[in-house]
């Protein structure tokens, strides 16, 4: 999993005890924000960078940037080799290296969509490192969210290391049996159904007697809950919260105007 | 409320769990999972229910925990009554705190929406809305009842098979239910943990719980069920006593485990090399036997 925690300042830094909903929203800011509004996605791009100290703080920047570096990396040299000498190029808009052809307009569209991705994933990762899937389906069920999201979100999150478990389980089994996992790409490539075939279908029948105990839990009862240990929010989040609604539709809105109007 | 005494199971009393003529059928399939149960489960007693893989066993248990029809869809006939209230009547959330179930995979039980083993037995309780003074004083009650206190704060899935056995039992205990539906409770347990767990169930239904379990191993909780109900293709083909219901497996063919130590007594028996008139479900009761046969 992607959340990582252990020490006490990790989980007192202000970045975990943010609700998750909050950050939900201000990472839904920002995203909208690198994607459309006009120019180059700056304003995502400082965010984040202010975010760093936080980050330092919490004792996870080197993870965060190693991890991120792992996510981007060969998306930005796919697209970088792609744009700068693959795409039909004008005469003006053209150097050439030795005896390589470099398109500038090509490069400069890709730092474009680099900084956009870059952005997206900084943004999710910084959420998904920080937020523990628990708190964040606990906090969004505390407000009335519909069972169904919250079930999607707990199903997916418990069929994780379920998966996990039920593969090296099948591996083992059929390698038991005598089925070649290992050596050539042809080989790995036949060992692939007799593996992928039991896997999923133990996971339908997984997730059918998952849901039923969802059920007996009550998850779908309407009516009043309670809490045995309510998510504690600050007093601004929720002024965060309604700011970010606002630069939000403002977002939506200024995009709107430029696409019809 | 428990309105019988535990083994009371002559006299004339409302049944608890009731199924009447019930047959069901699972969707898009053609031969029934439960064909034409009859069966009446007085309050407070022990009921195991026992089969091979494919019974009808977990079908049974969703039946009584109210799953069946409310969750599982299919074709269903007869009637199920809890507490002599037809479980069609009344809605899931009704049936919660009366009715516990554990399912067969403990794992697939828990909430994943915990971070310590305590918030997930509030995770029911919270959903029903019950108040937090209340949810802490059960919790703690519950933790010690089963044992389970040192893994109050521990992540749930970071658990092993019978730790999280014993915490999806509790979550299910914390309820306070009525009546308890087990699917294989003890199948993920070492023999501490099995023998914990059946000490517990003894304890639960001494104060009067209903206690239903299904097997495929019944004989290790012979010796506290009053009833069990074997299964064959989804249709009962015994409903005795343990001791009778014991010789009647030794003799037919259900696909349910025996242990060898019986075999070997019903065969010394049948040889008179062991002395008693009834089966034997306990140890002690097995060394009984030889020593009487010993002496005479």
């Amino acid at each position: 999993m992607l959340y990582s925690t252990g020490s006490t300042e990790t989980e007192e830094s202000l970045l975990y005890r943010l609700c998750p909903v909050t950050k939900l929203f201000s990472a839904v800011v920002i995203i909208l924000s690198a994607f459309l509004l006009p120019g180059s996605p700056n304003g995502g791009v400082i965010i984040i960078i202010l975010l760093l100290p936080l980050l330092y703080k919490a004792g996870i920047l080197i993870k965060y940037l190693k991890t991120l570096t792992v996510f981007l990396l060969s998306f930005v040299i796919f697209i970088l080799l792609i744009y700068t000498f693959f795409l039909p190029v004008e005469a003006t808009d053209s150097v050439k290296l030795l005896t390589i052809t470099v398109n500038v307009e090509g490069a400069n569209r890709a730092f474009f969509i680099i900084q956009r991705v870059a952005v997206l994933m900084a943004t999710l990762l910084l959420f998904s490192m920080t937020t523990s899937p628990q708190r964040l389906v606990k906090d969004l069920y505390s407000r009335n969210c519909h069972p169904t999201i919250c079930y999607i979100i707990l199903s997916s999150y418990g069929l994780i290391p379920m998966m996990r478990d039920r593969a090296q389980a099948i591996q083992q089994s059929q390698k038991a049996r005598g089925l070649e996992i290992e050596g050539s790409l042809a080989q790995r490539i036949r060992s692939l159904l007799p593996l992928i075939t039991p896997l999923v279908i133990s996971v339908f029948s997984n997730v059918e007697e998952r849901a039923a105990a969802l059920e007996v839990k009550g998850f779908r009862l309407s009516g009043p809950k309670s809490s045995l240990n309510p998510i504690v929010e600050m007093r601004w989040e929720g002024l965060l919260r309604l700011l970010c609604v606002c630069i939000s539709a403002g977002i939506l809105g200024q995009w709107l105007w430029r696409q019809y109007i | 409320m428990c309105m019988y005494q535990r083994r009371n199971l002559g006299a004339m009393v409302m049944a608890s769990v009731h199924l009447k003529e019930f047959s069901y059928s699972y969707p898009f399939t053609s031969s029934p999972a439960l064909n034409t149960i009859d069966l009446m489960i007085p309050s407070g007693s022990f009921v195991l229910v026992a089969g091979a893989g494919g019974a009808g066993k977990t079908s049974f248990c969703y039946s009584v925990s109210g799953l069946i029809p409310h969750f599982y869809k299919g074709q269903s006939e007869g009637t199920v009554c809890i507490n002599g209230t037809d479980i069609t009547n009344v809605t899931m959330h009704d049936l919660t705190g009366l009715v516990g179930q554990v399912f067969q995979n403990p794992h697939n039980q828990l909430s994943c929406t915990a971070q310590t083993v305590r918030e997930e037995l509030a995770c029911t309780m919270e959903n029903l809305g019950i108040e937090s003074e209340v949810m802490h004083r059960r919790i703690q009650e519950t933790l010690g009842m089963c044992g389970i206190e040192h893994l109050a704060e521990r992540l749930p899935t970071s658990l092993s098979g019978g730790q999280t056995q014993c915490v999806v039992l509790a979550s299910v205990l914390v309820l306070q239910p009525d009546i308890l539906v087990l699917d294989e409770p003890l199948s993920q347990l070492d023999p501490h943990g099995r023998q914990l767990i059946i000490e517990l169930l003894k304890k639960l239904n001494r104060e009067g719980k209903t206690i239903i379990v299904a097997t495929v191993n019944p004989a290790e909780l012979f010796h506290c069920a009053d009833k069990v109900v074997v299964l064959t293709d989804g249709a009962i083909v015994c409903n005795d006593t343990p001791r009778r219901a014991l010789r009647r497996l030794l003799t037919a063919s259900s696909g349910v485990l025996v242990p060898e130590i019986l075999r070997m007594v019903a065969q010394a028996q049948r040889q008179g090399c062991w002395s008693g008139d009834e089966m034997p479900i306990t140890l002690d009761e097995i060394a009984e036997g030889f020593r009487t046969w010993q002496q005479t």
